[in-house]
């Protein structure tokens, strides 16, 4: 069974029901309005994130359901992400907010983890003017917050 | 033609993603990233602040307080440890209060103490975020392979066991010589001694004969050395001295940072500094009864209610590093500063901001400083330094006439009262909720539930107006306790002065372990405060001193 997601800019894109149920959001949205052939409309997502998001989901539809209660490691880790999803989130940074928001939105979390890693990873090892650079940040601190905020952070700081 | 301005779509940014997902993100950087992060941008640090206050979620995700091993590395963690010989009290950092700046841990299951000591017990605290996780990264590294991780230089909160060692070697080394302490090289643990008695000449262990049992080597070195005939003791002073010097040794030898001294008797108790505030509460466990069981002492539960601690602190737990003057003493001239007569520091926002206490509760901490102003403790307390001997004039004007982290203090400034009021405002809400649950749609029943509220209101009220003026009475209590308790100044208190005044840094009083294990008690006699600092002076002259001390040759 397949069924038709509308993007933002009306594009329609078929895909099969179980992919599409990666997504929490749609999942429900399919129980709900039960055995229908209405197009759902995504209004929040672009066609061109939606072919990424659907790309994820394809390569993930055999991939058990995340159930949050039964994960064993409560740790939040960001090294371990796979080589295919790390392959996956090599796209301009634009686009990798993009797909945190989608998922986000649609309720992947997988996927919304797999992002939040990414921008982690990025962060991580970095200066503040480093971060800044990174991610085009304007530095809107005054001298003396610049200063308190430094006082706040000693704790952080090699002695 | 008219030119339309087609509006282009703004470009998405890190800065432009919602809270929930910059969250989300927030939660794959550990404490310390997040720290770096939250000086790029008002934004960032906005979002940051607001993450931390949600980490709770997977600091601790099962509400259960974890083996140390079993701890999410990325969440911060404080333990304390009251002895060597017990598992570390761990409490995990919940929640980061944004308005005030600190970060609060909290201990869900109490943890029962087995202590031979009845009232007290010295204790350190050891704050731990990612220095775990780092020393974890280096122990698989080393295991797995010879290429060793690159690792940020910094000082481990775990003390190696080559050190404990070293650290025998000199408190050997001390017991054997006369004359000052020698200090102990940056990052080694202190040495220490005893006050008033003078150093005994190095005994060898005894046989194992006056071995105690169910004390590990450094106890039974210490009681061994102490059983010498040499020192003039008698057989319980001896156990006595021992012990106390065995509690400082041990916590000094686990690591050179603060101890503290926690008070092992039943209630809540409070334990402040610089940067941090505990609340503790011990309960009494009486063993189960057994007939035919042997008898065993009753153990105590420790529960830590909250620890508070600043950003700043949350790192190593150390003492702030002595400033760069060369020995010269401005550290806690903050504080004075901040007492001077021209400047009222009633008038100001945060008069200590050193004090992390006072910023953590600024308005309180006024008032009381307000209530010490208003009613002149200053001069009682200098009075009655007087009446124990000492020179007045040896003390500024603006000295610090009040111990402010003292227990009764803290207490009173932590808002005790209000706690209280807010369980009983809680407590009376789901009365009236399960009262009104029981009420039917009756007119007459209406009108019952209005008086009902009127009089619920009316309560509400009066126990809010008892609560003021109980809290009142308390500060008035405790202001007129501390000028008859000389200001609940301690031995530490005095001698920090009596440094600060001779122009040594304030930190002495944490280098040498002579201090240290008396520095808790009460204010001194003036001779034995004389002596004690004597003792540091001539200890810290001989360390920066390039000939040998007299001592010595």
């Amino acid at each position: 069974m397949t069924v038709i997601l509308v993007s933002s800019d009306n594009q329609d894109f078929k895909v099969d029901k179980e992919v599409a149920e990666r997504s929490i959001l749609i999942k429900n949205m399919l129980e709900d309005v039960g055995e229908s052939d209405s197009p759902i409309p995504l209004p929040n997502v672009t066609s061109a994130v939606l072919t990424k998001v659907i790309e994820y989901c394809e390569h993930h539809r055999n991939d058990p359901v995340q159930v949050p209660e039964e994960t064993d490691d409560p740790r939040k880790r960001s090294n371990d992400i796979e080589e295919w999803d790390m392959k996956f989130m090599q796209v301009d940074q634009e686009m990798l907010f993009e797909i945190i928001l989608a998922a986000n939105y649609l309720d992947i979390k997988p996927l919304l983890d797999v992002g939040c890693k990414t921008v982690a990873n990025i962060i991580k090892g970095k200066t503040p003017e480093e971060i800044r650079k990174a991610f085009n940040i304007v530095n809107d601190f005054t001298p003396e917050e610049e200063a308190q905020i430094k006082k706040e952070n000693e704790w952080a700081e090699d002695r | 033609m008219d030119i339309i301005m087609a509006e282009t779509p703004r470009k998405l940014e890190i800065e432009s993603l919602p809270a929930e997902a910059f969250q989300h993100i927030c939660g794959f950087c550990s404490l310390h990233q997040l720290a770096t992060i939250r000086t790029v941008s008002k934004r960032i640090r906005d979002l940051v602040d607001d993450s931390l206050t949600a980490r709770n979620t997977f600091a601790n995700p099962t509400e259960e307080v974890l083996s140390k091993q079993k701890q999410d590395p990325l969440a911060c963690f404080i333990s304390i440890s009251l002895k060597r010989t017990h598992q570390p009290i761990t409490a995990v950092f919940t929640r980061y209060n944004k308005e005030h700046n600190y970060l609060e841990f909290t201990q869900r299951d109490s943890a029962t103490v087995d202590l031979d000591v009845d009232t007290s017990t010295l204790g350190q605290l050891d704050f731990n975020n990612w220095e775990m996780q780092l020393n974890g990264r280096s122990k698989r590294a080393n295991e797995s392979s010879s290429t060793a991780l690159q690792q940020r230089p910094r000082r481990s909160s775990i003390t190696q066991a080559g050190s404990i060692r070293a650290s025998q070697t000199y408190m050997e080394q001390e017991l054997a010589n006369g004359g000052p302490i020698q200090s102990m090289p940056t990052n080694q643990p202190i040495l220490s001694s005893f006050f008033g008695s003078t150093p005994t000449p190095a005994a060898a262990p005894t046989p194992a004969a006056t071995v105690r049992q169910g004390f590990n080597h450094m106890a039974q070195y210490v009681m061994s050395t102490f059983a010498s005939p040499a020192t003039g003791l008698t057989t319980e002073q001896r156990e006595q001295e021992a012990l106390r010097l065995f509690h400082s040794v041990e916590n000094e030898v686990l690591s050179s940072k603060k101890q503290y001294r926690f008070v092992l008797t039943e209630g809540s108790h409070y334990i402040g500094d610089d940067d941090f505030i505990v609340r503790y509460t011990i309960t009494k466990k009486e063993p189960a009864e057994d007939e035919n069981a042997e008898p065993t002492q009753p153990q105590l539960e420790f529960k830590i209610d909250y620890i508070r601690a600043s950003w700043r602190w949350i790192s190593s737990g150390a003492p702030k590093s002595p400033r760069s003057n060369k020995g010269k003493s401005t550290i806690g001239d903050d504080q004075r500063s901040h007492q001077d007569d021209r400047e009222p520091w009633q008038t100001q926002l945060n008069p200590l901001p050193e004090l992390r206490v006072g910023k953590m509760y600024a308005h309180r901490f006024n008032m009381l400083l307000e209530e010490i102003g208003r009613q002149k403790v200053s001069p009682g307390v200098r009075g009655q330094l007087r009446d124990l001997g000492y020179d007045a004039s040896l003390f500024p004007k603006k000295f610090i006439y009040a111990n402010l982290r003292d227990e009764h203090v803290l207490r009173w400034i932590t808002q005790e009262h209000f706690e209280e009021a807010d369980r009983e405002a809680a407590a009376l809400k789901k009365a009236q909720e399960q009262e009104r649950k029981t009420l039917h749609d009756d007119w007459e029943m209406v009108e019952l539930m209005s008086t009902s509220q009127q009089l619920a209101q009316i309560r509400a009220d009066r126990i809010k107006a008892e609560r003021e003026k109980d809290d009142k009475a308390a500060l008035q209590e405790m202001v007129e306790l501390l000028e008859e308790e000389k200001g609940y100044l301690t031995a530490r208190n005095i001698l920090e002065e009596m440094l600060a005044c001779q122009g040594y840094s304030r930190d002495l009083i944490w280098k040498y372990g002579i201090v240290r294990r008396s520095m808790m008690g009460p204010v001194p006699s003036q001779t034995e405060a004389k002596k004690l600092l004597a003792k540091v002076i001539d200890s810290e002259a001989a360390n920066t001193s390039t000939r040998p001390h007299p001592a010595q040759i």
